[in-house]
């Protein structure tokens, strides 16, 4: 990049302080990406390339497993949420928390299943390509809009970092941040993938209580002067801490509706995401994952209250109103919080180390996150699609592995192609989608084939697409699709559904969805059944 | 040989006790503190000392009754199993 370019477009930071920081950061990230290349799996095995072998201790999967959990979208948007809507993004906050309650009574039972896929725990429900197929079509499409998601993100991020502005410079940042994750899942594995969560956690923890203790330091250490600050600062003072700020656009019982929605969607969705799942698969056994869990929800729960407080702490220092007319989703709030922290424009030493340490635990964050969710779609590519439904299983370990790592660059480079598209859109709508799909196919789908054993392949396909086609069928009918101001095509009116969040729909539609197929499909396989046997 | 797991095969596969009672509770307290939050906000922003209001003393409840339902579901579940794997080396 031009160094002109960089330095004569205006910023937060001054010249000598962005140069600092710069080359802070890059000391900081070079060795880390080396690492994480380097401890590669060394043969070409499909456990060490998906799951690192199965060896992973309890609290180092615990801090791999806080970093899958703690996306770039997590982070800096709930930052954002708690600055901007202060109650209701508290509430957002537990209830990110408490869908560790969900993983933790999932952890049993998905690694005594555990292969390599959901297509595996799915398909010991119903072999057959069928449930394969529907199962890679599912997590592709949980996972790529998220993938999307998060590296538009880490584009908005990283050119408010350099201070850059403009639609060409986040279009090349998200190309080479894409880039450089891409080579790392290709040639790392999920052995790479472990080494840069377990970093990334360490780093992220670590900026999160500086920026705490650097805060409360300016607020005198006392709860009710930043309570009080962040009320005056969010513009709302009156209800900034009391709910229904986060859907105070719509009418009432709609308004209702959707902060249910919104929350159910978040407990019930973020635990089932793909790769936070496949990540289960590297503990060593069934209560090793479950005491994974347990220290994760520790690791987790202090994080979300240092969460907490830098959004209170940005809405006091930095304004509701800057923070929304910076980064509608409030995705710039911990960037800004960070360099008003470290003193404004010109900053000293121990400023820009602040700002190096926070904007380096963003982008570890983004790059971590992404290689975890380009490894769990390249794993439904290569291992359900091409292993087992094209090849039948009839191939080698090189070859799958070889398929695996040409998925997660196919993968990766759809991803990176669809975020430049897409940048400069208001991309809340994906990452609602993603979400909605996790809650209302993948939740549904796990629980029937994990706990009931009356659960069926007609079933298992009915609670997946009909709940697939449920949750993207009635996300594209609301209005945060189209017919509203803030929408994606504001246009645009097939704005029939009124909800924001379609869980509150969708979810029970699976559900029943799965039941009756099982009911309507049991006639048919114990026919079947009887066949075999005669 | 087949006497030795005879007993465990006429099991039938009971209920996760552990599993369920941590559900359960951190179910039920999260949909009542939902349903307070939508209907009830002026009770939710009473100030209870300070700036601190109800609301917030509430999440911060939620979160340590996760905390410690989930330390307490874990250590259960290992004791149950433990006694099964002993059954199993008579």
């Amino acid at each position: 990049m031009n160094p002109e370019i960089l330095l004569a477009a205006p910023g937060a930071l001054d010249r000598d302080t962005r140069a600092l920081v710069l080359v802070g950061f890059l000391t900081f990230i070079v060795p880390i990406l080396f690492i994480c290349v380097l401890s590669g799996p060394e043969r070409d095995r499909v456990n060490d390339f998906y799951t690192a072998g199965r060896t992973v201790a309890p609290l180092r999967g615990a801090l791999v497993l806080a970093g899958v959990y703690l996306s770039a979208a997590t982070v800096l948007g709930t930052t954002g949420s708690v600055a901007v809507f202060g109650y209701d993004g508290l509430f957002i906050a537990m209830c990110t928390f408490l869908s560790l309650g969900v993983l933790l009574l999932l952890a049993r039972p998905l690694r005594e299943r555990a292969g390599y896929t959901l297509g595996d725990i799915f398909a010991l429900r119903a072999p057959g390509p069928a449930a394969r197929i529907a199962a890679a079509v599912v997590t592709l499409s949980a996972c790529v809009p998220y993938l999307v998601v998060q590296l538009s993100g880490a584009g908005v991020t990283t050119t408010a970092l350099l201070g850059l502005s403009g639609a060409g410079a986040e279009q090349t940042a998200v190309i080479m941040i894409g880039a450089l994750v891409v080579c790392a899942t290709v040639f790392g594995g999920m052995r790479g993938t472990i080494v840069i969560q377990v970093i990334k956690t360490v780093v992220l923890l670590s900026a999160a209580l500086a920026v705490t203790a650097v805060l409360l330091h300016q607020f005198h250490w006392s709860g009710d002067s930043l309570i009080d600050a962040a009320g005056q600062g969010s513009g709302r003072p009156a209800g900034y801490m009391s709910p229904g700020l986060r859907f105070a656009g719509s009418p009432d019982p709609e308004s209702t509706l959707d902060f249910i929605g919104l929350m159910i969607t978040i407990v019930l969705g973020v635990a089932c995401l793909p790769h936070v799942s496949m990540q289960l698969g590297t503990a060593p056994d069934a209560a090793a994952a479950r005491r994974t869990v347990r220290h994760t929800i520790g690791i987790v729960g202090a994080f979300c209250l240092t969460l907490a407080l830098m959004g209170f702490a940005a809405a006091a220092l930095v304004g509701a109103p800057a923070i929304m007319a910076a980064d509608p989703g409030g995705n710039t709030t911990l960037l800004m919080l960070t360099g008003e922290l470290a003193g404004g424009s010109s900053t000293n030493t121990g400023g820009a180390f602040l700002v190096v340490l926070v904007s380096s635990a963003v982008f570890l964050t983004t790059l971590a996150v992404v290689a975890s969710i380009t490894l769990a779609a390249a794993a439904a590519v290569a291992h359900d699609l091409y292993t087992h439904v094209l090849r039948r299983g009839r191939t080698t370990e090189g070859r799958e592995v070889a398929a695996a790592r040409l998925a997660s660059a196919g993968v990766g480079v759809l991803s990176i192609g669809l975020a430049v598209w897409v940048q400069g859109w208001n991309v809340l709508f994906l990452s609602a989608l993603s979400l909605a799909v996790a809650a209302s196919c993948l939740l549904p789908a796990l629980v029937y084939s994990l706990f009931w054993s009356g659960y069926t392949r007609t079933g298992l396909l009915w609670t997946l697409y009909g709940g697939l086609g449920c949750a993207i069928g009635l996300q594209i009918s609301g209005p945060v699709f189209s017919g509203s101001p803030s929408a994606l095509f504001p246009d645009w009116h097939l704005d029939w559904f009124p909800l924001q969040t379609v869980v509150l729909v969708s979810m029970p539609a699976a559900f029943l969805l799965g039941a009756l197929g099982s009911v309507m499909g049991k006639q048919r396989v114990r026919e079947v059944a009887e066949h075999a046997r005669a | 040989m087949a006497q030795q797991h005879a007993p465990l095969l006429h099991h039938r596969p009971r209920p996760d006790r552990p599993g369920l009672s941590f559900a359960v509770v951190n179910g039920l307290t999260f949909s009542v503190h939902l349903l307070l939050a939508c209907s009830a906000a002026d009770f939710m922003a009473t100030r209870v000392w300070g700036k601190t209001t109800i609301g917030v003393l509430a999440l911060l409840i939620q979160g340590f009754l996760l905390v410690w339902t989930a330390a307490r579901y874990d250590r259960r579940a290992d004791q149950r199993v433990v006694p099964q794997e002993q059954e199993l080396d008579y």
